[in-house]
């Protein structure tokens, strides 16, 4: 992905409503958890 | 999320809290792309900052009344991890009053100011706010000359000028 897009991603991102950042915040989370049970 | 901020507009309310604002990772969050964080900051001035010592029992008294108990460092609402951080210095006490107020789908709520997140992080100087305020530089909006209107206010203009020498390296 050239620099260029990745910054629009970024600012496209940036730019949505506090909830649905909130959503990809929980399926981080969600990732995060999957990863320490795998260290464990 | 929204349950646990219509439980934070509760407690407002009722008078429990002053007035309170959302800070750290969830508040970076809200000024850039979604980053990782696993707790909710809150920001709350007491009804016994005049003066008096701060306490946090009456608030976990009254979560625990609503079911809400802690857990280490944390209370657990609605499946959110929330700290609650006394307004701990002047600066917080303005960020908690100056902050915006934000809808999040249905619950108002707010959340300090990108300004003054800079300025906090600033103050508090641990290596991961210093990589906060670096994101936040390139992420966000800032507005540079009320940020250094705050920074100049709390004392903090020494303190940024060498954060900048060393982010510009």
């Amino acid at each position: 992905m050239k620099l260029d897009s990745k910054r629009e991603r970024r600012r496209k991102l940036a730019a949505l409503p506090f909830h649905r950042k909130f959503e990809i915040l929980r399926k981080l989370r969600k990732r995060a958890s999957g990863y320490k049970r795998k260290a464990r | 999320m929204e349950a646990a901020l219509k439980v934070l507009n509760e407690l407002e309310r009722e008078g429990v809290v002053e007035r309170y604002a959302i800070g750290g990772g969830v508040a970076t969050l809200f000024y850039t792309e979604p980053i990782f964080t696993e707790d909710l900051d809150i920001f709350v001035i007491l009804p016994a900052d005049t003066g008096q010592l701060v306490s946090l029992t009456p608030l976990y008294e009254a979560l625990n009344q609503k079911g809400y108990r802690p857990q280490k460092e944390f209370v657990v609402i609605a499946g959110e991890y929330v700290q609650f951080l006394p307004a701990y210095s002047d600066l917080v006490v303005d960020a908690v009053k100056d902050a915006k107020e934000v809808r999040y789908q249905d619950t108002l709520t707010r959340v300090v100011s990108v300004e003054h997140l800079i300025a906090i992080a600033l103050e508090t100087g641990r290596p991961k706010d210093n990589v906060r305020i670096a994101y936040l530089l390139e992420e966000a909006e800032v507005n540079r000359p009320f940020l250094l209107f705050i920074l100049g206010r709390y004392g903090l203009r020494d303190k940024w000028e060498k954060f900048l020498y060393r982010y510009e390296q």
